[in-house]
């Protein structure tokens, strides 16, 4: 699915450069779940923008499903981005004056979908997530799991090939993380996704089928040692 | 989606968005008030103008002298018996009545403009100057002898070493309604009597009053133009602006003047001529440039110019300050839609930073931002509009009467009394046209003002209110457009 090769991504910062990836090389599979932890600072963050298109390495190659996404202009990966990649982001990124059931809708509204679809699917997607009774509340109304929860539904609603997730129980309870996780690890199986997880917490990435750890913009990955990675059905 | 999204961010910010349409409907609602109170000023001229005049007047025809006509003075020397000059110690006395300064026009050419469509009446007029000079031969070799300037002293007396000033004398016609126009119809009668028209061919004179004071003159004093003596029968005041000393009837001024050595008998050098309605003015105008090609026709299309009175206070304050005034608010109010639009967008990072990560374009984030301007705007333009019907219908009932008077009503020194302009419907032709005016009248009219708002202005609080909330969403959505997605994934904290 995807095929880093030789990325890197400097930033200026005053007189000086900052090396926020130094040549990642990596091929995640199709369907495949990858973790990445790694202190604060260390590029966990920068790799998974350069994953979804949202900036363009310095350097390097992102080879996805054929597409360079450093090479192809902004209106194509807009487009790519809009149908193949799923986001969640740590502190949930709800539109507030949005319900649950129209913040779910907003992943389809580039997709040009009839608004009578649009709304079919959102409401199956809430369904999914198990937030059918919350369709026409608002973000404020809802608790900080179930509002993750609006966004994993948003994510998948297009049903995208990609699911990338920065920290996505940073800002949740124990016991909500382990719901959210549970959610989607459920959903990576059932959907074929590629998942790629960037994580702090140990636990979660053990969840994984594959973790990496980003230390000075530099990516190692390894399978679980001693461990059978999750399987599907 | 556009819709649900705009409605409900609008919700969301309601006071900023009310602020914003506060501002606009401020600045939209002055500038349809004032351009309202310009309008109703406008009529109140129109209205006074109707009053005072009926009809409409002043269109001057002139004509520049032709090449090598002469200098100040154009002074005729007596010659020597021979031609030749004067022997040393000849006392030479010189007194010159002349035009210089404008063209000779033919007796013809007035009756002429008299027979044109929409000439209500035309009058010659003579503008010259007089010019005394008195001084002694000198002989070749001496050097003394200076000359003696007379220029201001109806004696003739003489001085020494100092150019002679002219006295500015003006040729008026006396005979009907051709004596109500010229310089001498604005003035008014100090004392003595007017000239009256069996004084067409008689030696008699007005004088200014500044200059009767200069030369201690009064009714019976005498004055000398060009070796005549003039009997002063009256003092009249003339209208600023209006710089002659002395009035003679036109024919002893066409019978004593001369231009460039010439005689001016029948010629005069300026025609009066009034219009027969306001509307024939610029009509009139170009038929007298037609009729008589070369001359320079002159007519006073803004009438609202010779309106003094509170009329012309509010016009003035209406169409300077209070249009400034308006523009200035109404920029005000752009600048402040679009800084609170920018700095709403700015609040906005995160939100748009994740729409643009799940693909939305920045078109149709730019036109999210323009939409919820747009309709601010409205609101705004609306409420403009209310203000702007509810400010107008407040200067109707709060604004004072308005007065106006107008200078052009001939003053009481016309030649057989005052008058104005305007009679009865139909009353124009070639002997009527001006009524009497009553000596206990004045020409002052009071005139209600009232603002009314037009569908132009209307019109132009739209098209407002909707370029402010363009100009704002232009700025916002600029801001909006430059978000970079990946400000979605940055870190709080």
């Amino acid at each position: 699915m995807y095929k880093l090769a030789g990325v890197t991504k400097d930033y200026p910062k005053g007189r000086e450069v900052v090396h926020a990836l130094r040549g990642v090389d990596i091929v995640i599979e199709d369907g495949e779940w990858l973790a990445i932890q790694g202190p604060t600072g260390h590029g966990k963050t920068t790799l998974l923008q350069m994953l979804g298109g949202l900036d363009r390495p310095t350097s390097g190659s992102i080879l996805l499903g054929g597409d360079d996404l450093a090479q192809l202009r902004e209106a194509e990966v807009t487009r790519v981005r809009a149908a193949s990649i799923g986001f969640i982001f740590q502190t949930f990124n709800l539109v507030p004056t949005l319900s649950a059931q129209e913040n779910v809708e907003t992943a389809l509204v580039p997709l040009r979908t009839p608004p009578a679809e649009r709304r079919a699917r959102a409401a199956r997607a809430l369904a999914d997530v198990g937030l059918a009774d919350r369709a026409g509340h608002l973000p404020s109304e809802l608790s900080g799991g179930q509002q993750q929860r609006v966004a994993i539904a948003r994510a998948l609603v297009k049903e995208p090939k990609v699911l990338l997730a920065d920290e996505p129980t940073g800002n949740l309870d124990e016991d909500t993380r382990d719901d959210i996780i549970s959610l989607l690890e459920g959903l990576w199986r059932d959907k074929h996704l590629t998942m790629v997880l960037v994580t702090h917490d140990t636990a979660i990435a053990r969840r994984a089928e594959r973790r990496g750890v980003m230390k000075h913009g530099k990516l190692t990955t390894s399978n679980h040692a001693g461990q059978a990675p999750p399987s599907r059905r | 989606m556009f819709l649900t999204y705009l409605r409900r961010e609008l919700r969301r910010r309601k006071r900023q968005a009310a602020i914003i349409a506060l501002g606009l409907a401020l600045g939209i609602g002055l500038v349809i008030t004032v351009t309202a109170v310009s309008g109703g000023v406008n009529r109140a001229q129109g209205d006074v103008l109707h009053s005072l005049y009926g009809q409409d007047t002043a269109i001057t025809v002139t004509k520049a002298p032709s090449f090598g006509s002469g200098g100040p003075g154009g002074f005729r020397f007596p010659a020597g018996g021979n031609g030749s000059r004067p022997s040393a110690g000849t006392k030479v006395s010189v007194d010159n009545l002349t035009s210089t300064a404008l063209g000779t026009i033919s007796a013809t050419e007035v009756a002429a403009v008299t027979r044109l469509n929409g000439v209500a009446a035309a009058a010659g007029g003579l503008t010259l100057n007089d010019t005394k000079l008195s001084f002694t031969i000198p002989s070749q070799q001496s050097s003394g002898g200076g000359f003696g300037g007379a220029g201001g002293s109806p004696g003739g007396g003489s001085g020494s070493g100092h150019f002679p000033t002219p006295i500015s004398v003006n040729g008026v016609e006396l005979a009907g309604n051709a004596a109500a126009l010229g310089p001498l119809s604005t003035a008014k009668l100090v004392s003595g009597r007017t000239l009256a028209a069996s004084d067409a061919n008689a030696d008699v004179a007005l004088v200014s009053s500044s200059y009767a004071t200069a030369h201690k003159l009064s009714a019976g004093s005498t004055v000398t133009l060009a070796k005549t003596r003039f009997k002063v029968v009256g003092v009249v005041s003339a209208g600023s602006g209006n710089g002659t000393d002395v009035y003679i009837p036109l024919a002893r001024a066409q019978a004593l003047g001369t231009a460039q050595g010439n005689s001016l008998k029948g010629k005069v050098n300026t025609i009066y001529v009034a219009a027969g309605s306001a509307t024939a003015i610029t009509t009139v105008s170009k038929e007298i440039s037609a009729a008589l090609p070369g001359t320079t026709v002159t007519n006073q299309n803004n009438l609202a110019k010779q309106l003094t009175g509170s009329v012309a206070s509010a016009s003035s304050l209406a169409s300077n300050l209070g249009r400034w005034l308006a523009i200035a608010v109404l920029a005000a109010a752009f600048a402040l839609a679009s800084l609170m639009t920018t700095a709403a967008v700015s609040r906005r990072v995160r939100e748009f930073g994740t729409l643009k990560a799940l693909g939305w374009t920045s078109r149709r984030i730019v036109g999210q931002v323009v939409g919820e301007s747009l309709v601010v705007g409205v609101i705004g333009g609306a409420a403009g509009i209310a203000l702007g019907f509810a400010g107008s219908a407040l200067v109707g009932v709060f604004a004072p009467t308005l007065t106006a008077s107008v200078g052009s009503a001939t003053g009481s020194a016309t030649p057989g009394g005052a008058r104005t302009f305007g009679g009865p419907p139909g009353g124009f032709g070639g002997g009527g046209g001006f009524r009497q005016l009553a000596s206990s009248a004045t020409p002052t009219v009071h005139v209600p003002l009232t603002a009314t708002v037009t569908i132009g202005a209307v019109a132009a609080a739209v098209i407002l209110a909707v370029a402010g909330g363009l100009v704002a969403g232009a700025f916002g959505g600029w801001r909006a457009g430059r978000l970079r997605p990946a400000a979605a994934l940055a870190r709080i904290g």
